[in-house]
């Protein structure tokens, strides 16, 4: 096969086993692999109502045709699983190295079905793939368990994933760490493999590299790609995505203080010049990517000391902006906490901003907090917290499963200030100045997310007006199911402005890769099957329209977002309209003729489980 | 004069472009690991990425330890290459080489930089320069004209 390594490995944590099998060459042709080929296998082996902590759930890894490849960010792994914070599915993207790894070891991913009764992780070298006893592990944080299973396996060019104390602690946003510094992030994937005991994932890969049919075309291709990617005035590679923050806090949709603002009066201590000034040390890379976007960071002694590469835009939001905090140091080193103890800063950060809003509020006080003094931008009381939270020690614990647990425990109407969407914390662009934005908040799959859409860049840009909603039903569609292409491919989205906003952007990529001779309606259309399979995973599991909507905040209270006046989001002119354009019925679910259209037969069933 | 490919380890940020595309001349395929370049990367301080390759030395080890002579010089690039009919595998070079620079291909015989027959492939890939084409004596001229910088 060309692009895919052809095989997938089964481990079965319960006996114990591990097996390969081969790759479903019909299911890879129907969703491409990655995200989409992941959502098959979760869609249709799982039943209705299972828990996502318990014996039933699943982790599906798996990387695309373009993974491993010379194609700029061949470089991601998807990794797909149901949510223990939102109930509902979710999905995760990872760069770095992880994911050719995985490919040169032969695989094209990993299945992990069942628990482990002690502590476990996996050990892939090539054929050889084994459980091995985690007892000396667990309890370490991802940067310790990283170094060990190097050190243990006499090779440090070893690639791991792990989780931290908060995937043990079973907190429901716990991330994957990978890499020290990357993570399969959003919707809590670290606490479901805590709950299978299974510590880390460690894979070393040689023997099998990546064919295409034409090597010489493909290599053409892809420097057409990098010239495409030499774009003038790019803050990507100079900043990293801290570049945004400048044009997110212009626009006046940078979240502050809980999104009860719509800009940053001290953006400047966190801005991309400061940390560039401050902190960078050095450009990163992951695999097969010529943009850089990394920033290896330091904050070499004080009370802050810490690296990390970042930070990214979204934790500079979340656990700066967000929180009111313009101490520049204390985010890398909330940075390094979270990626050690493998959190989601974006959770993470929108979590603590709602306890601080509650504080404000007087809903919460500091004898409630463990004596934590929460005001806005108290960063030092934000660092103790995050520890907290990892273990879930105290009001740590409350916090520690999102924002929307948290408000449940806290009770006192505080959902108020609950800021998710299916009870996935919002990314750092305030909807309210950016109305396709919020719809694709509203109606994705994996809850509050900006990346499973990116109507943001039209937005931003001005290519389509942000404060209308007249046509984003059919825009937001569109973008879903094309960055569902991405997240099969798997590439990464920063690359998105070579490949372009349509299908059409990526045929001739899939084509060079797989040799399959795609156009852009198939493209499209295998885009629409991997968004519609999850969205009847989601209806399976009992959500619908109720859930397509967003926190009362963007409904109800207007936001100064640059307009004329201050807005909300319009998501009642939108949502009727996107469905229409999906093929849905009034309830938000698939029609019967829209299913089959795609292949999704099979699926009717659970249309009728009502 | 003899030109290498030379590595600027400061500029490097550990893409792995380089090793794709060597292994894609080399070998046809994508796989890193039959690259004769390889990009170490240090952990977890990610202040390093080093691309480390031959350097075709003079009084090369590879060819003095060679019990087959099967390293020889291509006297029109400079570059130490393997006679693949020569070659039995034995690994000796891999041993004899400071740089760990060679390596054994999957068909059991040994694989370094041969400078693509003097046109190296990896350089026009390097998204941020850190490889390059060059004499050790340009390499040199520019390492003091940076310390001259320094110095004024």
């Amino acid at each position: 096969m060309y692009g895919y390594a052809g095989k997938v490995l089964r481990v079965d944590l319960s006996r114990e086993q591990a097996s390969v099998e081969d790759l479903d060459a019909k299911a890879a042709e129907k969703f491409l692999g990655g995200r989409g080929y992941a959502a098959k296998v979760l869609y249709e082996e799982t039943s209705k109502g299972f828990d996502p902590l318990g014996n039933d759930s699943l982790l599906v890894f798996m990387t695309g045709p373009a993974t491993g490849t010379l194609v700029p960010t061949g470089n991601r792994t998807a990794l797909v699983f149901k949510s223990p914070l939102t109930g509902g599915f979710a999905h995760s993207t990872v760069g770095g190295h992880f994911g050719p790894e995985l490919k040169f070891a032969g695989y094209d991913g990993i299945v992990v079905r069942g628990r482990s009764s002690r502590p476990v992780y996996l050990w892939i070298n090539d054929e050889r793939a084994e459980i091995r006893d985690a007892k000396d592990l667990w309890g370490k944080n991802t940067f310790e368990t990283e170094l060990k299973i190097r050190k243990e396996s006499n090779d440090n060019e070893m690639r791991v994933a792990s989780i931290g104390k908060a995937g043990e602690s079973l907190c429901a946003i716990a991330n994957v760490t990978v890499d020290f510094y990357r993570s399969f992030g959003r919707g809590g994937a670290g606490a479901v493999m805590g709950s299978k005991a299974l510590k880390a994932m460690a894979i070393k890969g040689a023997r099998r590299g990546i064919e295409v049919p034409d090597i010489e075309a493909l290599s053409k291709h892809v420097q057409e790609l990098y010239r495409k990617l030499q774009i003038p005035g790019w803050t990507l590679p100079k900043y990293g995505t801290p570049g945004m923050l400048l044009t997110a806090n212009s626009q006046k949709v940078l979240p502050t203080r809980n999104f009860q603002r719509t800009s940053f009066e001290e953006i400047e201590k966190i801005g991309p010049e400061q940390i560039k000034k401050e902190l960078v040390k050095k450009d990163k890379a992951c695999y097969a990517c010529p943009v850089y976007c990394g920033k290896f960071s330091v904050v070499e002694e004080g009370p802050y000391k810490s690296q990390a590469e970042g930070p990214e835009f979204e934790t500079l939001y979340a656990l700066g902006s967000c929180c009111g905090n313009s101490n520049l140091e204390a985010v890398l080193k909330a940075n390094m906490l979270s990626d050690m103890h493998g959190l989601d800063t974006m959770s993470l950060g929108v979590t603590i901003s709602f306890a601080m809003e509650c504080y404000e509020r007087g809903l919460l006080n500091q004898g409630d907090m463990d004596g934590l003094d929460l005001s806005w931008g108290n960063a030092d009381a934000m660092l103790t917290l995050i520890d907290r939270i990892a273990d879930k020690k105290g009001f740590g614990g409350v916090l520690a499963d999102g924002v929307r647990k948290a408000a449940e425990r806290i009770g006192k109407n505080s959902s108020a200030y609950a800021m998710h969407v299916k009870g996935m914390e919002l990314p750092g662009y305030d909807p309210r100045g950016l109305q396709g934005t919020g719809l694709g908040y509203a109606t994705s799959n994996r809850g509050a997310c900006h990346s499973s859409h990116y109507v943001l860049t039209p937005e931003l840009s001005g290519k389509v007006n942000r404060f209308e909603t007249q046509g984003k039903g059919a825009l937001a569609k569109e973008l879903q199911d094309l960055m569902a292409v991405l997240d099969s491919l798997v590439i990464c989205k920063f690359v998105r402005y070579a490949f372009g906003m349509t299908a059409e952007g990526y045929t001739e990529t899939i084509r060079l890769v797989t040799g399959r001779p795609v156009d852009s309606a198939e493209v499209a259309t295998i885009g629409e099957r991997i968004f519609n399979i999850e969205r009847m995973f989601n209806l399976r599991e009992g959500m619908g329209r109720a859930e397509d909507t967003l926190p009362r905040r963007f409904l109800e209270e207007p936001a100064d977002v640059g307009a004329s006046e201050p807005q909300v989001v319009r998501l009642d002119e939108m949502l009727d309209d996107y469905y229409v354009n999906r093929g849905y019925d009034k309830q938000g679910r698939p029609t019967k003729e829209r299913l089959k259209q795609l292949g999704l037969e099979y699926a009717v069933k659970d249309l009728e489980a009502d | 004069m003899q030109r290498i490919v030379v590595s600027y380890p400061e500029r490097c940020v550990g893409c792995r472009i380089c090793e794709i595309a060597c292994s894609m001349a080399t070998e046809g395929i994508m796989n890193p690991t039959l690259s004769r370049i390889n990009v170490l990367a240090a952990y977890p301080s990610s202040a390093l990425d080093l691309p480390i390759l031959c350097k075709q030395c003079d009084g090369a080890p590879c060819i003095a330890t060679c019990p087959r002579q099967a390293l020889k010089r291509d006297h029109r690039t400079g570059a130490v290459t393997v006679d693949k009919w020569d070659c039995n595998g034995c690994a000796i070079c891999m041993s004899a080489c400071p740089l760990g620079a060679i390596l054994i291909r999957t068909n059991g015989l040994a694989a370094k930089c041969d400078l693509c027959r003097g046109d190296p492939r990896c350089v026009g890939f390097c998204p941020v320069n850190a490889i390059a084409f060059k004499t050790l004596e340009e390499v040199s001229a520019e390492r003091r004209l940076e310390a001259a910088k320094h110095v004024t």
